[in-house]
């Protein structure tokens, strides 16, 4: 007899409400054991029970796209339901030590990234970033990058694969990668994109601060807030950061200096 | 009662500053994120209510979650939100309005005299002068429209200056308050009562003055000097620059107010700016527009 599989995600046909939801809008609805969320155009997803997924897709779907959204917040609730946090970032490692660069789509995380992969840092995870209390886990092992940094870091767009074929959002395999370890968390960095006139280009953030900066920065925090995750998840931030460093970095007019790349990786250039 | 309004208007018809007048007033300024919090085209808002990453939805597709958000966030309001807006007004591939259902919303439809919105487009975008009137002469003119990269804002579909005023103050279904830009300067109390009293909120005057007094345009423009503006585009030097509604005079060419003027001049009339003074300055006959 098979085994049971330990997470079960199957096609199927979904209800249209589910129990006892402590919130909802248009387009979810969730409760402390589900999460009910439907994609026009897509398809619709039900989180349950820790340990089951169900999809009903939309007609003429690929399945590329089924997956890229089930990855994203489907998958964010299930972790969340099985007590990991996830954040939205990259993250890499040097000497046995993960940094991790937190923020919206935007800030300058993929141009940090790159610069650091060219320092010696390899990527092991990166997009939807894995954590408890203890360590970073191993993610995706590509970057995900609009054609405009693809094309700034002298890649050829043509012949990169994409993360959705209507996007010019694509996949970068860099060479130094690390697919399958766990790695302690060192520092976290913040990058803006906004230049602040008069303000040093990188700040620590202390204190209290550093929690309310990851709380800001856990992905789904607002679906966190509604299925009890939210105290589970400010446990993990106290174990996590204790000790470490976080960072906000002011890229200047969006570019890297020497003087930020020596910040971050705190190596003389 | 309707509890959102849309503070509406073509960019950098002085949306940003009312916006912070209001913001004052309702006691929101001070708040962490602010300036982004209610832009209608932001996207962190858009994710919040649909648990969607939208950097994977084309344009098309998160147009298509707008209206049912935009809807869902008025009837939520437990007090009346004001919530700025870019967008021309116009119909989705659904038959939706993007901006949601008018029997949920008002609207503040902000005007500003064209000839004064080019030097500050021009500034806002790193442009030349030229190119913000073509801009502004476009009907396909866009708002985060570079599909090479993820924009913080959804795309913003403008048409041309002309056409985004006609699309707000021109659609029977909208119960709208007309806001010329040159009044909030001219006589600001009264206007900012006006445009408040719409909206639903009576407001001291001793109250609107605290909130003109501590917004003035000098003050957000010094402000912006010593600690940034976080609305302002990486390339873009200033936000608040000057303000003055008689500027243009002293940005423009009579070359290139006659061709702002030979572009826009129906609309321009029908809200007043066609003046005899504007005509002067670019020698343009009005019996030579009629034509």
């Amino acid at each position: 007899m098979a085994k049971k599989p330990e997470i079960l995600i199957r096609f199927g046909h979904l209800p249209a409400e589910i129990q006892e939801p402590t919130d909802s809008t248009p387009y979810f609805q969730i409760s402390t054991s589900s999460f009910l969320l439907k994609i026009p155009g897509i398809a619709c997803y039900l989180v349950k029970n820790q340990n089951e997924i169900v999809i009903a897709p939309e007609a003429n779907v690929e399945d590329d796209e089924i997956a890229l959204f089930l990855m994203d917040m489907p998958f964010t609730v299930l972790l969340q339901l099985r007590g990991f946090i996830t954040f939205r970032g990259t993250a890499l490692t040097k000497n046995g030590q993960a940094r991790l660069l937190l923020g919206p789509a935007g800030t300058g995380k993929s141009t940090l990234a790159e610069k650091l992969l060219q320092h010696g840092y390899s990527l092991f995870s990166d997009f939807q970033v894995v954590a408890d209390g203890e360590k970073i886990y191993p993610g995706r092992n590509f970057l995900s990058l609009w054609q405009d940094i693809v094309e700034q870091a002298g890649y050829d767009s043509e012949k990169l694969e994409r993360v959705r074929k209507k996007l010019n959002l694509y996949r970068i395999y860099p060479d130094n990668v690390l697919e399958k370890q766990s790695f302690p968390l060192e520092r976290i960095f913040f990058p803006h994109q906004m230049f602040r006139p008069n303000e040093p280009t990188s700040k620590k953030i202390t204190g209290q601060d550093k929690i309310a900066f990851l709380w800001k920065n856990l992905y789904g925090k607002n679906l966190a807030a509604k299925n009890g995750f939210k105290k589970k998840a400010f446990s993990h931030f106290l174990s996590l950061v204790q000790k470490k460093e976080l960072t906000h970095i002011y890229l200047p007019h969006g570019e890297l200096n020497e003087e930020l790349i020596q910040e971050i990786t705190g190596e003389k250039l | 009662m309707k509890k959102m309004i849309w503070l509406t208007s073509y960019p950098k018809s002085g949306n940003t500053w009312l916006r912070m007048l209001i913001g004052e007033i309702q006691g929101e300024n001070e708040q962490e994120d602010s300036e982004q919090a209610e832009i209608a085209s932001n996207r962190l808002v858009l994710e919040e209510f649909t648990a969607v990453d939208t950097s994977f939805l084309t344009n098309e597709e998160a147009e298509l979650l707008r209206p049912e958000v935009n809807d869902w966030l008025a009837k939520k309001n437990e007090k009346i939100v004001f919530r700025k807006n870019h967008d021309a007004y116009r119909f989705l591939a659904n038959g939706r309005s993007l901006a949601g259902n008018p029997d949920l919303f008002k609207t503040i439809y902000i005007i500003r005299n064209p000839l004064s919105i080019v030097a500050s487009l021009a500034n806002h975008f790193s442009i030349s002068l030229a190119e913000a009137i073509i801009f502004m002469n476009n009907n396909e003119s866009v708002l985060a429209k570079n599909e090479k990269r993820l924009h913080y804002q959804l795309r913003q579909k403008l048409f041309s200056w002309s056409n985004h005023v006609l699309s707000w103050t021109k659609e029977k279904n909208l119960e709208l308050f007309l806001l010329k830009y040159e009044d909030l300067h001219l006589k600001p109390l009264e206007i900012l009562r006006k445009a408040l009293s719409f909206s639903g909120l009576n407001i001291a005057d001793s109250e609107i003055n605290r909130a003109l007094e501590k917004n003035s345009f000098k003050k957000v423009s010094d402000a912006e000097d010593l600690h940034g503006f976080s609305e302002k585009p990486r390339k873009m030097k200033k936000f608040f620059r000057k303000g003055s509604p008689d500027s243009w005079r002293d940005e423009l060419t009579p070359e290139q107010a006659e061709i702002v003027v030979r572009n826009h001049w129906q609309v321009m009339k029908e809200f007043g700016y066609l003046t005899e003074e504007v005509l002067d300055f670019c020698g343009v006959r009005p019996e030579e527009l009629e034509i």
